[in-house]
């Protein structure tokens, strides 16, 4: 199956980064800016292209990581089910609760890519 | 002394009295008397001599009626025995008229005596001449006695009727007058023994009273010596008698002696003993007392001192007064105050150092007193001074007049449960001024404890910590700012950072992994373009942050020189133009500027366009953006318009505060501590930064600065 991964990030230059990076290592990228977008993203590529991975950034304007996931666990939980969720973030101490329980793997930045793709190599249990 | 003045006073008017009446009545019983002779018996002579002459009249009446029947006898019968008769009755008339005449004073009586004289001697000289001539018939005498002697006759008798009838009517009077003064005599007498009565009645009544006067004296006397003797006697009050004119004391009590240590011999013995018992500089208040004494024979009690015999100072209070008036004796009283003087005195300390702590507390703290039921019932300066109230508006009245409705009702019925059970309350208390202004007081109530520990009295002890208290909200909200601040730098470090460690981490992992080939020249440029680009960003954020620390320790500095703004401006957008290659946002354009030449800061200045610009370009959604500079009005102006998101107007002032950002704006982040820095740059150099905005259309940042030259 091939991996793809959703970056959702409003710095255009970690965006960029990310997607060199995972382009090298042979994963499919989608980006948003943020929340909204993402689920716009998630919403066009529908029930059957989800990706496996969505690396979340938290703090971004119009819809922060917190609240996209929310929004996401209400609308499409099956979805959520079946992706596993990186936040990536340089705040992990503040943290919401709900956010770490609806997260499988968690990156501080700034982080170190090979942190990154082990976390990656994790597929979503069940 | 008063007893004996009075008594004197009343001797002297019952003597003065007696004297009076003794004169009064001896007086009076003479002069009656004396009166009462005098006018009885000239009454009774003036009646005599009347009765005597009328008699004389009558004798005379008779005797000439004797002459007229002698002399007729003797015409008839020519016998020279009543020519006799006749001139020896002729003779006796004259006597009578003598004796009337010298008894006669009024002047109708001589008058009317000169007429019967006169009538007298006519007649007597017809009769003579008729009895000298010689008759020879009867008939020729007969005829010449009616012709000659009848007419003198009756004029004779007529004369000597009208002067019986004078001598009748005199004595009526007399004997009526007689009567009269005989009257007033007895009335006189009568008045004099009336009056002798009155005044006897009215001195027996005067004596009386005097009498009753004296008994009371006498008792007041006896009572005031017997209290003497109780005064003398007094274990408290010591008692001097003493003589006003040389001062040598002749009694003492036995309380004085014990108040001085003297026995009495000493003290009547000892000479100039005044001088010994008093100290000399309360040897003035005695002479006035002596002086006063012999001048009113009284003198108020005043306070002294005296020396005891062991040298001991003593404290008294003395009262003097003139035993006897006018006598030279005098007693003096004296009362040992000493140790209530002590005690005065103590009590004066303790006032004073209480008053002293009063002051103090006035001086440091805002106190209030209230009753039981927390009535203020006093108030200090300091506290109508802080609450904007008068003392009037605040006594009587409960703490609910400063009541900021900021602390909830339980914090009040735990202040008050504590305070009625007589135990301290401290606490910190937001209160509201008479002017809606709000203070807090770090306050201390203390209970007053009466009968069953039950308070009555409450003074709460208040410190001013407003200014604390608004330090700590400073403190706090900028403690809080400054968590964000951090947390938002860390966040925006860290952003580059993760793009560096994730391009350098790739190479490393490219090269571990050998696919090296997959960073072509292109690539590389593009990965080196976006390395440097972090590190800009990094550089301008630690900038900023420095920036900031040196704002707010006041290290910020500028450093003016001379340099045209215009130019500045085109440089910078130069120089911006080659950091953003992208040709999908557009660039600011300046409108068309003349040389402004200025005397500022050049670098902070640049500051201030860079942040301008780059802030209309993360907010301008890719819009035109135009930078305007001109003069005007001796200022310089410069304007930075864009066309973006726009500001709403209620962030308009907040975005140049620190850490802020408009919340709104979408696509960008930041410190957010562009705009506070430009504020700060620009009132550095004494000119001013503000936005205007339409939301949905853009906003307008304004810079004034004052157009400055070197020389100026």
């Amino acid at each position: 199956m091939k991996r793809s991964v959703l970056i959702v990030d409003d710095d255009p230059d970690i965006r960029f980064n990310l997607e060199f990076a995972l382009s090298t290592e042979g994963y499919q990228t989608i980006l948003a800016d943020n929340g909204e977008t993402a689920l716009a993203k998630l919403a066009e590529l529908g029930a059957e292209q989800l990706p496996t991975h969505i690396i979340l950034d938290i703090m971004m304007p119009v819809m922060d990581g917190n609240t996209f996931l929310k929004q996401l666990k209400q609308k499409h939980p099956d979805w959520l089910a079946k992706i596993s969720v990186i936040v990536a973030t340089a705040m992990a101490a503040q943290l919401p609760k709900e956010t770490l329980a609806l997260s499988s793997g968690l990156l501080k930045k700034p982080f170190d890519v090979d942190h990154l793709f082990d976390l990656l190599c994790k597929d979503k249990p069940g | 002394m008063t007893v004996f003045k009075e008594l004197r006073r009343f001797e002297r008017t019952i003597g003065l009295w007696f004297t009076l009446t003794v004169v009064l009545i001896i007086v009076m019983s003479t002069l009656s008397f004396l009166v009462l002779k005098t006018v009885v018996a000239n009454h009774n002579q003036v009646v005599q001599n009347s009765g005597r002459d009328l008699l004389h009249v009558e004798e005379l009446h008779l005797l000439a009626e004797k002459k007229i029947s002698h002399s007729r006898a003797f015409f008839l019968s020519q016998n020279p025995k009543y020519r006799y008769e006749v001139e020896a009755r002729e003779m006796e008339i004259e006597r009578q008229l003598g004796a009337l005449e010298e008894n006669t004073t009024s002047p109708k009586g001589l008058e009317l005596l000169q007429e019967v004289k006169a009538t007298e001697e006519a007649h007597s000289v017809v009769m003579i001449e008729l009895m000298n001539g010689s008759f020879k018939n009867g008939k020729d005498l007969s005829e010449m006695w009616e012709r000659v002697v009848k007419p003198k006759r009756d004029e004779l008798d007529a004369a000597l009727t009208e002067l019986k009838n004078h001598k009748q009517l005199l004595y009526q009077e007399a004997k009526r007058a007689a009567g009269e003064a005989s009257k007033a005599a007895t009335g006189l007498l009568l008045a004099g023994g009336i009056i002798s009565c009155v005044v006897g009645i009215f001195l027996t009544v005067l004596v009386f009273k005097t009498l009753r006067q004296f008994r009371k004296h006498d008792e007041k006397l006896q009572e005031s010596s017997s209290r003497s003797l109780k005064l003398t006697s007094s274990s408290i009050i010591g008692v001097v008698t003493f003589k006003l004119d040389d001062g040598s004391i002749v009694e003492t009590n036995s309380a004085f002696q014990e108040m001085t240590g003297y026995s009495k011999e000493e003290i009547l013995n000892t000479r100039g003993i005044f001088k010994k018992l008093t100290p000399e500089e309360w040897t003035k208040a005695d002479e006035e007392a002596i002086a006063g004494l012999a001048r009113t024979g009284v003198y108020p009690p005043y306070e002294k001192q005296l020396f005891r015999k062991d040298g001991q100072r003593l404290c008294v209070v003395v009262g003097m007064t003139v035993i006897e008036e006018g006598s030279q004796e005098c007693i003096c009283f004296v009362l040992d105050i000493t140790a209530q003087k002590k005690a005065e005195a103590q009590n004066a300390e303790l006032l004073k150092e209480l008053s002293n702590y009063k002051d103090a507390f006035d001086e440091a703290s805002i106190i209030a007193t209230t009753d039981a039921r927390g009535v203020i019932t006093s108030v200090n300066d300091k506290f109508c001074e802080i609450s904007k109230y008068s003392r009037s508006e605040l006594i009587g009245k409960t703490h609910i007049v400063v009541n900021s409705t900021y602390h909830s009702k339980e914090f009040f019925s735990d202040l008050w449960r504590t305070i009625t059970n007589g135990k301290t309350w401290r606490g910190e208390i937001k209160n509201r001024a008479k002017d809606g202004s709000f203070y807090w007081v770090d306050t201390v109530i203390v209970p007053f404890l009466g009968a069953g520990d039950r308070p009555f009295k409450y003074i709460a002890i208040r410190n001013d910590i407003t200014k604390r208290k608004h330090l700590e909200d400073d403190l706090r909200s900028s403690l809080a700012a400054r968590d964000e601040f951090l947390s938002i730098a860390s966040h925006e470090l860290k952003t580059p950072l993760t793009s560096l460690k994730v391009q350098v981490q790739m190479a490393a992992r490219a090269i571990r992994n050998g696919n090296e080939e997959i960073y072509s020249k292109p690539r590389v440029d593009t990965l080196v373009g976006q390395a440097e680009k972090q590190l800009d960003r990094l550089t301008r954020l630690v900038d900023d942050i420095l920036d900031v620390s040196r704002i707010s320790t006041g290290n910020f500095r500028i450093t003016p020189e001379t340099f045209d703004l215009c130019a500045l401006i085109r440089d910078l957008l130069e120089r911006l133009r080659n950091v953003y290659p992208s040709t999908d946002i557009k660039f600011p354009v300046l409108e068309h500027c003349d040389p402004i030449e200025g005397f500022w800061d050049k670098i902070r200045i640049e500051q201030v366009v860079t942040n301008l610009a780059s802030n209309a370009i993360k907010y301008g959604l890719g819009k035109e953006i135009v930078i305007h500079a001109f003069k005007r009005d001796g200022q310089v102006f410069l304007e930075v318009r864009d066309q973006g998101v726009g500001i709403p107007e209620e962030h308009l002032r907040r975005i140049f505060e620190r850490f802020e950002r408009a919340i709104s704006a979408s696509e960008v982040s930041g410190l957010g501590l562009g705009l506070y820095i430009t504020k700060k740059i620009a009132s550095a150099h004494g000119g001013d930064v503000w936005a205007t905005s339409v939301p949905g259309k853009g906003s307008t940042f304004h810079v004034r600065l004052p157009l400055i030259t070197s020389s100026g």
